[in-house]
């Protein structure tokens, strides 16, 4: 208690609590610790009116980071921050968070800054944990010494210092952890771009190490494939009996090498995603028996009774022709190999029993079968059956993937069903043909029955039914028609000694023309077709489908085919609307 | 008496030259070589054949160089040119179709039906002997 000193009036305190709470105000704003020591020393000398202040901080946890500020404009030597033996948190300790007088401050041995020659005033900074500062404010002016007012409004202005000078730190803490983290993610990040990137780049060497390779085989395959034909037919000479037994094995396993070297370029077409296939109306049954035919003579090597079974009317399917062929080559071959002697493979093919829209072809035998663990892991690429034979393992485990992913790209499923020891059925499925899907890409908005042209393209002079020069224009037809704007009919329509194909084309402007000339620059073109005598082979006729139907030079199946065309685009057109 | 038909193989591959040549003498036919493309227009030349088996992948100009000058000689424009290639069918037959190949084999070829091809390409291109 300071005798002879008037207590404050009360405007004078209301004066100056307004001012402690704009400094605090300001002080709160801030978040810069650096700026914040300074305001926060130039505010509590003008609040409590001293001479100097100096504010000597060590940020916790970081002891070498010392802050130290003085509002006076001396040099540090002359106003260097109060020193004391215990340091400031003895201080702080000692002092129990009070303001400490000069003298009660000597006592506890510390010394005041050189300029210090009246009053001083020591404030300990308390922060939330410790004490981690202290404020030196250097004489009361135009008094004898600070008052206890000025010690509770210093206190409660140091009590906001701390705070904020914690959260800047906080804060800066957070932001340095959120760098960091950012910092982590990105190196993350870029080490997994790198990984993905060389991972990609490791497949992308396999690949085409695997596809080179591959074709770099097919080669020296064909010379020994060729070489052994050669020897086998006697061409370089007389072949006993033993010798030919031998060359047959050789022979059969040039033929086992060459399937695996396909097998090997087409998991690397997966991979890469350029395993293609070329989808055409077609017939099941002639696929069916190609596959089964050429199957037959490895199925009678080992008594199995091979049959072909097929619906009556087994609908056309939009798919891959060879891919088709592939499946059930493949099918058979897995058939044949796991189907002990005198064993029964049976080939069918109806329209799908859960969906129309489907036809199923199933391959069952009466085999060893295939546990239920396995049923759902055989089309995985690489997968060989355990138990089985060494005879049976023979290949590289690719054969059903790729069957599978043959079966994927033409729009149908692949399944198996078992019982182990009584058999297995393979099955897949392909979707039926219609017109109104071979016709659905190049229609457009604008679809009016008038609006697609019917082309026909007739082989009317053969003599010569040549199915050979058929073909030939047939594939010709299908090379320049565009799968967005021209279709196919599936069949080739004997007429008489000739054939006719029908195209299907979008009549813009100048529609069917364009596709007539671009079939004829073909057909000219072609050696087969330009080499036949007589009249022209080819004519060429465009008409729209309403007058395709009336015209009397259409013979009874013509008609007949424009009037299906006609139902298929009409059933097309009353789904739309 | 008409002579025999004689065809030019072309390939940079000596095994594969020599067991067509073996192939195509069984069954009667004359036989040229050619290992690359630069030797293959003058041996065309010289051997004047009535049929081309052509190899894409060679030294000097791929088939498909040998093809286009081939045909933009009026002497081999109607000559038949069928081409084996260790190449996929699936990317390269179209190509090969369309520069006027009569037929594409991928290498392993099927005997019977490569021999068949040969015959009918003979065949039918045959510009009638004799008058």
């Amino acid at each position: 208690v300071n005798p002879g000193r008037q207590p404050p009036s009360r405007s004078q305190l209301g004066y100056r609590s307004a001012a402690l709470i704009e400094i605090m105000l300001d002080l709160a704003a801030e978040r810069d610790s650096q700026r914040l020591v300074r305001n926060f020393c130039y505010g509590a000398k003008e609040l409590i009116n001293a001479r100097e202040a100096s504010v000597h901080i060590v940020a916790p946890g970081e002891s070498q980071n010392h802050l130290f500020f003085s509002t006076s404009t001396s040099t540090s030597d002359s106003f260097s921050p109060p020193t004391c033996d215990c340091g400031l948190i003895g201080l702080a300790k000692q002092a129990m968070g009070r303001c400490l007088r000069k003298a009660e401050g000597a006592e506890l041995g510390i010394v005041p800054p050189q300029q210090a020659a009246g009053s001083v005033l020591y404030v300990p900074i308390n922060g939330s944990a410790n004490c981690f500062g202290c404020l030196c404010l250097v004489e009361k002016l135009g008094e004898q010494d600070f008052s206890q007012e000025d010690e509770r409004l210093i206190s409660t202005l140091t009590a906001e210092l701390a705070l904020v000078y914690e959260n800047i730190r906080l804060y800066k803490e957070l932001e340095r952890f959120a760098t960091r983290v950012a910092l982590e993610s990105e190196a993350r990040q870029r080490t997994q771009e790198e990984l993905d990137f060389s991972r990609q780049e490791q497949v992308r060497l396999k690949d085409q190490f695997l596809s080179h390779v591959s074709h770099e085989l097919r080669s020296p395959v064909m010379v020994l494939h060729q070489f052994l034909e050669i020897l086998l037919e006697g061409i370089a000479g007389e072949v006993n009996e033993q010798q030919r037994g031998y060359l047959d094995i050789a022979l059969r396993n040039t033929n086992e090498l060459n399937t695996m070297i396909g097998d090997l370029l087409e998991a690397t077409r997966i991979e890469t995603g350029k395993l293609r296939v070329d989808l055409k109306s077609m017939s099941l049954q002639e696929v069916l028996n190609e596959a089964t035919e050429s199957a037959r003579p490895a199925a009678e090597q080992k008594h199995l009774t091979l049959s072909l079974d097929t619906s009556v009317g087994l609908p056309m399917v939009i798919a891959d022709r060879s891919r088709t062929r592939q499946i059930v080559t493949n099918f058979l071959e897995n058939a044949i190999k796991f189907t002990p002697e005198n064993g029964a493979i049976t080939v069918q093919a109806a329209a799908d029993r859960e969906d129309s829209r489907f036809v199923r072809v199933e391959v069952t035998d009466t085999g060893c079968g295939i546990g239920p663990d396995e049923t759902d892991k055989i089309f995985d690429r690489l997968y060989q059956v355990p138990n089985a034979d060494s005879a049976a393992r023979k290949g590289l485990g690719l054969g059903l993937s790729i069957c599978k992913q043959l079966v994927t790209l033409q729009g149908g499923e692949i399944q198996v069903t078992s019982q182990p020891g009584a058999g297995s059925t393979f099955s897949f499925t392909l979707p039926v043909f219609s017109v109104a899907s071979l016709a659905e890409p190049m229609l457009g908005e604008d679809l009016v029955p008038e609006s697609i042209f019917l082309l026909t393209v007739e082989l009317c002079n053969s003599g010569s039914a040549d199915k050979n020069v058929a073909a030939s224009v047939r594939e010709i037809i299908e090379r320049c028609v565009l799968p967005d704007l021209d279709a196919v009919m599936p069949d080739t329509y004997d007429i008489r000694n000739g054939q006719m194909f029908v195209v299907l084309a979008r009549a813009d402007e100048r529609g069917a023309q364009v596709l007539a000339r671009r079939l004829e620059d073909q057909l000219k073109l072609n050696p087969h077709v330009a080499a036949l005598p007589g009249p022209p082979l080819v004519r060429l006729s465009t008409m729209d489908l309403s007058v395709a139907r009336q015209n009397p030079i259409f013979g009874e199946q013509r008609a007949a085919v424009v009037a299906k065309i006609e139902e298929s685009l009409k059933a097309i057109l009353a789904n739309r609307s | 008496m008409m002579p025999e038909k004689k065809i030019l193989l072309i390939d940079d591959d000596k095994d594969i030259l020599q067991v067509l040549n073996v192939r195509l003498k069984s069954q009667g036919y004359q036989v040229a070589a050619a290992g690359d493309a630069i030797s293959a227009i003058s041996v065309a030349r010289k051997e004047k054949p009535d049929l081309i088996v052509l190899d894409i992948g060679l030294p000097g100009g791929d088939g498909f160089l040998v093809m286009e000058r081939l045909k933009s000689l009026l002497e081999f424009a109607l000559t038949p040119i069928i081409v084996v290639s260790a190449r996929d069918a699936a990317t390269t037959k179209d190509r090969a179709l369309k520069a006027g190949a009569v037929a594409y084999f991928q290498k392993p070829i099927n005997s019977r039906h490569f021999l068949d091809t040969v015959q009918r390409a003979l065949g039918q291109i045959a510009v009638p002997q004799g008058g």
